[in-house]
């Protein structure tokens, strides 16, 4: 399943929340969408969950528009909102049946959401109050339920807020399941080092606009400007250092621990001549890591944390 | 049997599923039940006790059952008419403030179904509280004074009560306002639930003295009980599909089943008053007809200019392409200039057809139609300035949505300016006025002032007719868009399939 979105613009009175937004996600794709508080990332992710109109553009699911026709949409998008369920006096088990109920599931209501309280780990809690469950728990059912009709795309608003670190890894290890089955996902997150462990492509927004979309390699290239080096070597480290900064390219070093940090205007060629140089000049280097920017660095430097 | 249990659990409202399974789990229905049960165990222990257990002769003493009927009835009746009401609003209110409605609406549920599983839900709670009571209302029956078609008749009466004030409950708290406004509207509810709760309650007393069962087979039973009935499955269906209309999302085309039940609820009326008046010679009830009709007409006009005046994308990909189907959809589709077309189109027609009434009933109506009239031409002269202000000058402060209360304080101010006024600065010419009712003037009720009615109905048309100068831009700009929408959704749908394709 594809998901198209051409040209979405929501305004709310003179401010444009999202303004002209276009992206694509195909089936099997983990997308992040990431932005400053503010950007348009909630507004975005509700229209394309049919429960906000945009202004203007669409958002079409294997050609069906969730303008036009969100009844058809609804059932090919599973949407994980932000708010966690705080529904009272209901169980775990009763939660997913209802909304098995409320998608017209059937017979084989039961054994889906039998596999799906498996497949999120939410079987051993199955029997307990949705208002008695950890924020870890509530997530994974707020996934569960997203996922009962088995949607082809998923659409979840920090799904990883407030969880502790074994959470957000039980988290980003069923997204990866999830990708293999074949479905696209798009998910915002703050957390921008999880993202890029995860994601296929990422799209930054900020006042509403795209300001860098893509595949994660494809940006990390772009933003490319300069290379930091881990270098560690037997001998004298402090011969190193001076060496190092004397270089063509080499804009800083710093020791950090028993290592050295030397970051370097240019490419993996630049560095790969740096090290030919110190080998050259006799160094022991018997370590020597170039270190890519991650999506973080990447979205520090494209955008300014404007809001509208 | 299992086979037959499963599809009818599968075949179950999920709404009344959940909410039931809630209310098993939850404290409210076992803390009713309990508590209103020993209310009515102390109650029926106490009177009995008082009245000496030795002087109750079973066979031919004293009549005690209509008195114990009518308090029991009372306790019962406020459970369910006031207590079960209350708690369907809570709920509500709690899952709308939430993201809970919003995940309904995410799901392939509709919000026809939504609100039947609300009504439903509540009213198997209010089914329940009856069972549990019905063995203390039928001692009562032992009691002697009442007979079983009686409290069979008053336990009905109590549950339909229980029914309007649940689909009440839902639509009052499905309505999205400010905070203030909701605690308002709240008040304005619990309010509107007592009173429902006293006229059960008296209904129920008085048919517990009257007696039903020796007229259970003449018409001065049915004939009453029949019209209460209809008008009652009226209102009720207008309440419900207001209901799902709030409830529905507001890019749809949520007014149009609205309208279609006003319609059809306007063309069955007349056809039943027709019948009454020509085949029965009832002409009193073209009366009620004419005044109840043209009432709630006038009150439509504060939710029609609170409608959004821009159509939503999915309104607009619904309007048809033929010009006399689009005529006739303007009527009936979402939008504040359709919903002003839609009223005053109804108002119209239920003139006429007042006017025919009139003519061959032989002048039965009086200067009943045209004091209604005055009425509507006020409120479609005030919704209009209302509109006005709010899209021009209050805009920044108040929400489209939100133009009914522009609209009422409007009605307010000038109605109780003037008065007020007079009352300050010239009591002289207050007194001295031979018409005080002149003073009411700007009052939307100033029609039925017997002295005022000529002059306030041309006042109200003359105010009407500038009112719809002033908004004439407002409406044209939404009869054009309106107009152009199929050219405009073939030119944008033929962009969207490029860009997807470039794309």
């Amino acid at each position: 399943m594809r998901l198209s979105v051409v040209g979405l613009e929501r305004h709310f009175g003179a401010v444009r929340a999202v303004d002209d937004i276009s992206f694509q996600i195909a089936s099997g794709e983990i997308y992040g969408f990431v932005g400053p508080n503010g950007a348009g990332k909630t507004t975005t992710m509700r229209i394309l969950a049919t429960l906000d109109e945009p202004t203007a553009g669409d958002a079409l699911l294997d050609g069906v528009s969730v303008v036009q026709q969100p009844e058809q949409a609804r059932q090919a998008i599973g949407f994980m909102p932000d708010h966690l369920p705080a529904h009272r006096d209901v169980t775990v088990d009763d939660y997913l049946d209802f909304f098995a109920r409320a998608y017209d599931l059937g017979r084989r209501r039961r054994e889906i959401v039998g596999s799906i309280e498996k497949f999120t780990n939410l079987t051993e809690i199955r029997d307990r109050l949705i208002h008695t469950l950890s924020k870890g728990m509530k997530q994974r059912l707020s996934l569960a339920r997203a996922l009962v009709h088995d949607p082809g795309i998923l659409i979840l608003d920090e799904p990883a807020a407030g969880l502790d670190p074994r959470a957000r890894v039980e988290l980003r290890e069923l997204l990866l399941a999830l990708s293999d089955q074949g479905k696209a996902v798009l998910i915002s997150s703050h957390i921008l080092t999880e993202l890029s462990e995860i994601c296929h492509g990422a799209v930054i927004i900020e006042q509403g606009k795209i300001v860098r979309a893509g595949r994660v390699g494809e940006l990390l290239q772009v933003e490319q400007k300069h290379l930091t080096v881990r270098l560690r070597c037997l001998g004298d480290v402090g011969r190193l250092h001076r060496d190092l900064l004397t270089q063509p390219g080499v804009e800083s070093v710093r020791p950090v621990a028993d290592e050295l940090e030397a970051a370097i205007a240019g490419t993996e060629d630049e560095a790969a001549d740096l090290l030919s140089r110190m080998i050259t000049a006799g160094h022991r280097i018997v370590e020597f890591r170039p270190r890519r920017d991650g999506l973080e660095e990447v979205f520090m430097s494209v955008t300014n944390g404007g809001v509208q | 049997m299992n086979r037959l249990i499963a599809r009818l659990d599968d075949a179950l409202n999920p709404i009344v599923v959940k909410e039931l399974r809630q209310a098993v789990r939850g404290r409210f229905l076992a803390g009713i039940l309990i508590f209103f049960l020993a209310v009515q165990l102390a109650t029926l222990g106490i009177y009995l006790l008082s009245k000496g257990i030795s002087s109750i002769d079973l066979v031919g003493g004293e009549s005690y059952g209509e008195e114990v009927f009518g308090i029991l009835a009372g306790i019962l009746f406020f459970a369910t008419v006031f207590c079960v009401p209350v708690y369907a609003a809570v709920r509500i209110y709690s899952e709308r403030r939430g993201d809970g409605m919003a995940l309904f609406h995410i799901s392939t549920i509709s919000p026809r179904r939504i609100v039947a599983g609300k009504l439903a839900s509540n009213l198997v709670l209010s089914l329940l509280l009856f069972s549990a009571c019905l063995p203390y209302l039928s001692f009562t029956y032992f009691l002697r004074g009442i007979d079983l078609p009686t409290v069979f008749v008053a336990l009905s009466v109590g549950l339909m009560a229980s029914v309007a004030g649940v689909q009440t409950a839902v639509f009052m708290a499905s309505l999205q306002v400010t905070r203030m406004l909701r605690i308002l509207i709240g008040l304005g509810g619990l309010s509107l639930l007592f009173v429902l709760w006293i006229a059960a309650f008296s209904t129920a007393v008085e048919l517990s003295q009257a007696g039903v069962g020796s007229r259970l087979g003449s018409w001065s039973f049915w004939g009453p009980a029949m019209t209460v009935l209809f008008v009652g499955a009226l209102l009720f269906g207008l309440v419900f599909s207001l209901s799902v209309a709030i409830i529905t999302h507001g890019a749809a085309n949520r007014a149009r089943p609205v309208r279609l039940y006003a319609l059809a609820a306007w063309l069955v009326t007349t056809a039943v008053t027709g019948y009454i008046c020509f085949v029965h010679a009832e002409r009193d009830v073209v009366q009620a007809w004419v005044s109840v009709i043209l009432l709630l007409l006038a009150a439509s006009y504060l939710p029609a200019v609170s409608a959004r005046d821009r159509m939503s994308v999915r309104v607009a990909g619904e309007v048809p392409r033929s010009s006399v189907g689009r005529l006739a959809a303007f009527f009936l589709f979402s939008g504040s200039a359709n919903g002003v077309a839609f009223t005053t189109l109804m108002i119209g027609l239920t003139v006429g057809v007042a006017a025919i009434f009139d003519h061959q009933l032989g002048n039965v109506l009086g200067e009943l139609p045209s004091q209604h009239l005055g009425l509507c031409a006020y409120l479609l002269a005030y919704s209009l300035i209302g509109m006005l202000l709010q899209r021009h000058v209050l805009h920044r402060w108040i929400r489209p949505g939100h133009t009914w209360v522009v609209v009422l304080v409007l009605v307010a101010i000038a109605s109780l300016t003037p008065p007020i006024l007079g009352f300050l600065f010239a009591p002289d010419a207050l007194s001295r006025s031979l018409n005080f009712d002149m003073w009411l003037i700007l009052n939307p009720f100033a029609p039925f002032q017997s002295r005022l009615g000529e002059l306030a109905l041309r006042f109200a048309l003359g105010l009407a007719a500038t009112s719809m100068v002033l908004a004439g831009r407002w409406f044209l700009a939404q009869v054009r868009a309106f107009a152009a929408a199929p050219a405009e959704r073939a030119a944008s749908g033929t962009q969207a399939l490029i860009s997807d394709s470039e794309a």
